[in-house]
């Protein structure tokens, strides 16, 4: 059993009061801090008062899901009254003055919110050392990165502090940490979950999504969290999703050649080329085959765009992001430049607040995003972007229409070593080559564990299905976790439940 | 290939409201060409006749009536400006020098 499920029958079953589990949880959140740096902000006194409104709420008979479960919040999604600092200097004293959506939703669930999470800046990194407040390290290996830019949530919830936590994934920040933390990570499709009270980095590609222990975990934030919402322009009108119990009720009655009979699974073998570490590629096959001989039909499915997805999302991510981050001027909130001084020009106090306030990874994406949108750049490179975007989705909607899903490894290699790619951005930026394409055709896409590779490390796998199936994509996930043993791969300090039911 | 110059990098930066250093200069513009010879892959993509697509997915940026509602109070907006007297945010000089 996941951690979520053994705290949620201990909650029911009254063997521990939703307040006693928030406070366990706050205390190791804050023993493991200081190695993780996973949290940027614990919320001692909401997160108890909110445990013993659902303290009240069980005792009252009522059995949601996520009611008493500690999670954690990624800091660009608003908390009102909590800091949301985005990871950045910019941000660093910002207080929101109202709730993300998200937010109001899991709350209303029972979920008991105990603190943010680290994160690179504005969401602009693989790896979690982007944050302005010192990298994360991964909580199977501390020389290692937990992925990013949800790295903080992903090590909050594979070190056992929490079962789950929000993310928010651009271009694979929530999948692709969820797969070097050995975690279940959803990115819905665009417009599925309201994306008001986010700290816009690319709007048409941001989307927030749950990264935590099991397929039933993501249901349940999921089925909590979804829904149109009137305050966000692009939000689906599509009712909220009730996949949690269904998850529930899946039990293993099927034999092992039948469990995954009728299913279409589609790859491109071109995706395994270079750059793909050897024991990913193994591994990925042997799932494959797992798959195979549990009944599926395994076919080689193209994406011919898809090798352009890098250059297209670099330059469209970083288009939209120069911007959304022009608000950033040091004149209304946020940072400003101590060297300012009344005399100084407008336009000095702006680029020096900037310049002071934003890092070296946000410079540099919204240097490249001005460049690609500036005049006689602007056809060469972001409308050609654009053009290519529609190649990708266009590949997706074939692909889809013979196979109920695509599949890939979520990443080309494990977690790597801090410091490792900081030198070449184009390296860090391949990090992301698996999680890229799906972003920009707004598909829903979620890894889950595949094992370890050579190293001892978790791998994760990627599966992409067409808009709106979660719960197809859900129940596929949930059927690898009952049937086969690695799917649900934990760490060292996620098992005995972390110590918070002991 | 796209040649990027340091005054390119210059006028971008100006563009972006940065100030950058000379070090910051150089090491921009050896990024942004690296960067830019691999985005130069787009160019094997064919895309004569195709629409970009700016969102992914084709119902977004619906619009509602307008509704009065009620505002932020100014003190809790003013809150996290970096300077304010209580009633106004408080900037640099917009217009001319010292006086």
């Amino acid at each position: 059993m996941s951690l979520f499920q053994n705290l949620r029958q201990a909650l029911i079953e009254k063997k521990i009061s939703a307040e006693t589990l928030a406070q366990r949880c706050l205390a190791l959140a804050r023993t493991r801090n200081p190695k993780l740096n996973s949290f940027l902000e614990f919320r001692e006194t909401e997160a108890l008062s909110d445990a013993r409104l659902a303290d009240l709420r069980i005792a009252a008979g009522e059995r949601g899901p996520l009611l008493g479960i500690p999670m954690a919040i990624k800091d660009n999604i608003l908390i009102e009254g909590s800091q949301a600092s985005a990871g950045s200097k910019m941000l660093a004293k910002y207080r929101a003055q109202y709730s993300a959506t998200v937010v109001d939703r899991l709350r209303a669930a029972g979920a008991v919110i105990v603190g943010k999470t680290n994160m690179d800046e504005f969401g602009m990194g693989s790896s979690n050392e982007n944050s302005a407040y010192g990298a994360v390290r991964n909580p199977w290996n501390e020389d290692c990165v937990p992925g990013g830019s949800s790295g903080g949530s992903a090590a909050a919830v594979a070190s056992g502090v929490v079962p789950m936590a929000l993310g928010s994934d651009t271009g694979g920040s929530i999948r692709q940490p969820a797969a070097l933390c050995g975690l279940v990570g959803l990115r819905p499709t665009y417009g599925r979950l309201s994306r008001w009270g986010l700290i816009a980095f690319a709007s048409s590609l941001d989307q927030i999504g749950p990264i935590a222990d099991s397929s039933l975990t993501v249901a349940a934030m999921l089925d909590a969290s979804s829904g149109f919402d009137p305050r966000d322009a692009t939000s689906a009108k599509k009712e909220g999703t009730d996949i949690f119990s269904k998850l529930e009720a899946l039990s293993k009655t099927l034999p092992a050649s039948e469990v995954f009979s009728g299913i279409k699974i589609g790859f491109d073998p071109s995706q395994l080329g270079d750059g793909v570490d050897e024991s990913v590629r193994a591994r990925f096959l042997e799932t494959l085959n797992d798959w195979r001989l549990g009944g599926a039909e395994v076919l080689e499915t193209p994406l011919p765009n898809a090798k352009h997805s890098l250059a297209a999302y670099y330059l469209i991510a970083s288009s939209e992001a120069s911007s959304n981050l022009s608000r950033y001027s040091g004149l209304l909130q946020g940072y400003r430049s101590e060297k300012f001084s009344r005399e100084a020009s407008l336009q000095d106090l702006v680029a020096s607040s900037r310049s002071e306030g934003f890092g070296p990874e946000v410079q540099r994406r919204i240097l490249l995003g001005t460049f690609a949108l500036s005049s006689g750049y602007y056809d060469a490179y972001y409308k050609r972007a654009a053009q290519v975007r529609r190649l990708i989705l266009n590949d997706y909607l074939s692909a889809l229409k013979t196979v109920d899903f695509f599949v890939s490894p979520t990443t080309p290699s494990t977690a790597f070593r801090l410091g490792e790619k900081s030198a070449s951005p184009l390296a860090m930026y391949l990090s992301d080559i698996f999680t890229l394409p799906s972003a920009l055709a707004g598909l829903p896409g979620v890894s889950f564990p595949m094992g370890l590779g050579s190293d001892g490390m978790p791998l994760g796998v990627q599966v992409i299905s067409a808009a709106w199936s979660e719960e197809k994509l859900l129940n596929f996930v949930r059927l690898n976790e009952v049937y086969r043993a690695e799917s649900s791969v934990l760490p060292v300090t996620n098992q005995n439940n972390g110590g918070l039911l002991s | 290939m796209a040649k990027i110059t340091i005054e390119d990098v210059q006028k971008i930066a100006r563009l972006s409201g940065l100030n950058l250093d000379t070090d910051d200069l150089q090491k921009y513009q050896i990024q942004f060409e690296n960067l830019l010879q691999h985005f130069e892959s787009l160019n094997a993509a064919v895309v004569s006749g195709v629409e970009p697509l700016y969102h992914a997915v084709d119902e977004n940026n619906f619009r509602d009536d307008d509704q009065e509602a009620e505002s932020f109070p100014r003190k809790s907006l003013l809150a996290n400006s970096p300077d304010h007297d209580d009633v106004n945010f408080r900037l640099g000089r917009i217009l001319g020098g010292a006086e």
